[in-house]
């Protein structure tokens, strides 16, 4: 496990090894943070999308199978579908959210 | 492909200094707007223009169109007396019809024709007025307090809790209420840019394509696929969504 | 020890092409072996159909293989693209890792996904074996349906290797490589997707062979639909490699392509499974009942339109990261 000042140093001589004209000024803390809150926020949102997707997308199979079961119920069961699905979207929109205020609140 | 993602913006009136409020027009998007409107407005005339008892070829087209959105508007609101469900007949038919058109638009070889729904303004617009109707639509059926009420969650309402149970019910809506506008807004932006992001990537594909391969036979199915298929379906899920999202509010 | 170009060139290749033909070859593999099951259970039921039962399982799986024979191409061209001189380095090896990526996860989703409607045609020929010609052009049409993703994949990766990329020092690595992530990683889901579509179509048409364009006209609309998550992920990655000239030369750039990659990438596998999921209950439902296809295409329709929002949260979560931040 490397100390915090080793692994920027190192950080620091990769980058000036790969392009040694463009990269004038070295890595301050400052920019790790928001780097990280960036990778957090992608990284938030795009694994808090697996489960919400694959969720809603059950819930709207069995109402689809419902539905051609009793086809005469089609309006109950598409609310039913929609709710059950706002329901499952929430932790979507939890990460969405998370992610807005990593970008904007803690990344500035 | 350099110019990938420019927008043609006047921040100025034409031919003054006065500048635009707001920051800028995309002036494209409005002309394009402008252009799906007046083909809508040529082809409904060609299509209206001898109505007659034996229909024509434009009039059977144009009839067959009409009835499946009014079979589509009456299955989905379920009003109980026809005129009531006739009443969104047009928002919905003319919906389908400028987005559908808007999509198609992009077909056309120049540069000067984009798909107004490229725009992420436009479609953020449709999205608007989409639910905003729909939250017209539910305080008119339900009553403002009813409406509203349902965005402090289901253990707002409970009748038969007592002491700490209410409080909790109660209470609980601090945790509902702001997820549920959220949901709402989040509703606003899914449908604006489901069809943005489709159109766009479309576009942006057969760009990139068709000047990787210069322009040989390939753009013609990308073109078939994307613009035609993918366009008639998204303008399809945008109509169908709008429509859901007013039956869910009247009910 | 010191790392020279020549390394940096040797280790894109190595890697690049590892992570195509890998899981490329992987996915395509799962395909086939689902597709060799189902026949093998068939045969055991029937074994007097062993000759019907051969024929669709092998044109299944030639069907199905075809993503990984986009991935044995786009390996081998990793393997031994010419290099010049001004290109080598890491740049280039990144640009390399991307194309491996890419085509690598992007495969890997649309091999599992043709095995889906192989199996249930090999199924569906054991239990009507007088149907066998339709079933098996549906399961084709179905498998290349479920193909696209691959091909967008394919599409990118050769974009990577044969275009340079933006010269924005350190960054360009970067650039390469969340390009690759963002195409490969949301193709997986809509290949997966599309093909339990076509797997739930083949298997309706199986039992009710009486329903046949119904079924198939709901599993196209059902896979395009699908495919929206690829297509986001598509034009992130098109974003990425034509429109940031101007990208910060610093970790700070570097952190923002990955991330965007990151979100739109592995955000659209979730979405592309349940878009599948919905699309195959309701095409095998409207083989049952065709008299109300209307019906199940709307409620499939506003099914996968809703789970699709985590997908465009995602798409904005990118381009917000790409644009605004």
């Amino acid at each position: 496990m490397m100390d915090p000042a080793t692994l920027l140093a190192v950080l620091e001589t990769t980058l000036s090894q790969a392009d040694a004209d463009v990269v004038e000024s070295a890595i301050t803390g400052k920019d790790l943070i928001k780097a990280g809150a960036l990778m957090g926020a992608g990284i938030c949102m795009g694994f808090g999308a697996i489960g919400p997707g694959i969720g809603e997308g059950f819930a709207a199979g069995k109402a689809c199978e419902a539905i051609g079961r009793a086809p005469e119920e089609a309006g109950l069961l598409t609310r039913t579908m929609l709710i059950g699905q706002a329901v499952s979207e929430s932790t979507g929109i939890y990460s969405l959210v998370v992610a807005l205020l990593m970008l904007f609140v803690v990344g500035v | 492909m350099e110019h990938i993602g420019e927008r043609l913006i006047w921040n100025y009136f034409p031919f003054t200094n006065i500048p635009i409020p707001g920051g800028g027009v995309n002036v494209l998007t409005i002309f394009n707007t402008l252009v799906v409107m007046a083909l809508l407005w040529g082809m409904m005339w060609l299509g209206v223009r001898k109505l007659t008892r034996v229909p024509g070829r434009a009039q059977v087209i144009l009839e067959s169109f009409v009835g499946l959105f009014d079979g589509l508007v009456t299955s989905s609101l379920e009003y109980p007396t026809r005129d009531q469900n006739r009443k969104f007949l047009p928002l919905i038919a003319s919906l389908f019809m400028f987005v559908c058109l808007g999509n198609f638009i992009g077909f056309l070889p120049t540069h000067y024709f984009e798909e107004p729904t490229a725009d992420i303004n436009c479609t953020m617009s449709l999205g608007m007025m989409a639910i905003a109707i729909a939250i017209y639509c539910g305080v008119k059926a339900k009553g403002a307090g009813e409406f509203f009420g349902e965005l402090l969650g289901p253990m707002w309402h409970q009748e038969d809790a007592t002491g700490f149970a209410k409080l909790a019910g109660k209470a609980s809506a601090l945790f509902f209420f702001p997820l549920n506008v959220i949901g709402e807004v989040a509703k606003v932006i899914s449908i604006s840019f489901r069809l943005f992001g489709n159109i766009i990537g479309g576009a942006i594909i057969i760009v990139v394509v068709s000047t990787l391969t210069y322009n040989t036979f390939l753009p013609i199915g990308l073109d078939l696929f994307f613009v035609f298929f993918v366009g008639t379906v998204q303008a399809f899920v945008f109509t169908m969504l709008t429509l859901t999202y007013i039956a869910v509010a009247i009910k | 020890m010191d790392i020279t170009p020549e390394t940096w060139n040797y280790i894109g290749r190595y890697v690049g092409a590892s992570l195509a033909l890998g899981l490329g070859g992987l996915g395509a593999a799962i395909g086939m072996g689902m597709a060799g099951a189902e026949a093998n259970r068939a045969m055991m039921k029937q074994p007097s159909k062993h000759s019907d039962l051969l024929r669709t399982m092998l044109l299944g799986q030639a069907v199905g293989g075809s993503p990984s024979i986009f991935a044995l191409v786009v390996g081998l061209l990793i393997l031994f693209l010419p290099v010049n001189e001004s290109t080598s380095g890491m740049v280039f090896a990144s640009t390399l890792i991307g194309a491996g990526l890419a085509v690598g996860l992007g495969c890997f989703g649309s091999g599992v996904g043709c095995g889906f409607p192989a199996a249930q045609a090999c199924s569906g020929v054991a239990r009507n074996p007088k149907k066998s010609t339709a079933l098996t052009s549906t399961m084709m049409i179905g498998q290349a349906l479920a193909q696209s993703p691959s091909i967008f994949a394919t599409i990118v990766a050769l974009i990577l290797l044969f275009l340079p990329t933006p010269s924005v020092g350190i960054a360009s690595a970067g650039i390469a490589i969340a390009a690759g992530l963002s195409m490969g990683a949301s193709a997986l889901g809509p290949g997966l997707g599309s093909g339990i579509t076509a797997g739930g179509a083949v298997k309706g048409q199986s039992d009710w062979p009486q329903s046949r364009s119904i079924t198939v006209r709901t599993m196209m609309i059902g896979q395009a639909i699908c495919d929206t998550p690829a297509i986001f992920g598509m034009l992130v990655s098109f974003i990425m490699l034509f429109t940031l000239q101007d990208l910060e030369v610093s970790i700070i750039g570097f952190s923002k392509v990955m991330a965007a990659a990151i979100a739109v990438g592995i955000g659209g596998i979730g979405p592309g499974i349940g878009c599948g999921i919905v699309s195959e209950t309701s095409c095998e439902a409207s083989a049952k009942k065709p008299e109300h296809d209307a019906l199940m295409l709307r409620t499939m329709l506003i099914g996968q339109a809703v789970s699709q929002s985590t997908a465009i949260y995602a798409l904005i979560i990118a381009l917000v990261i790409l644009f605004v931040v």
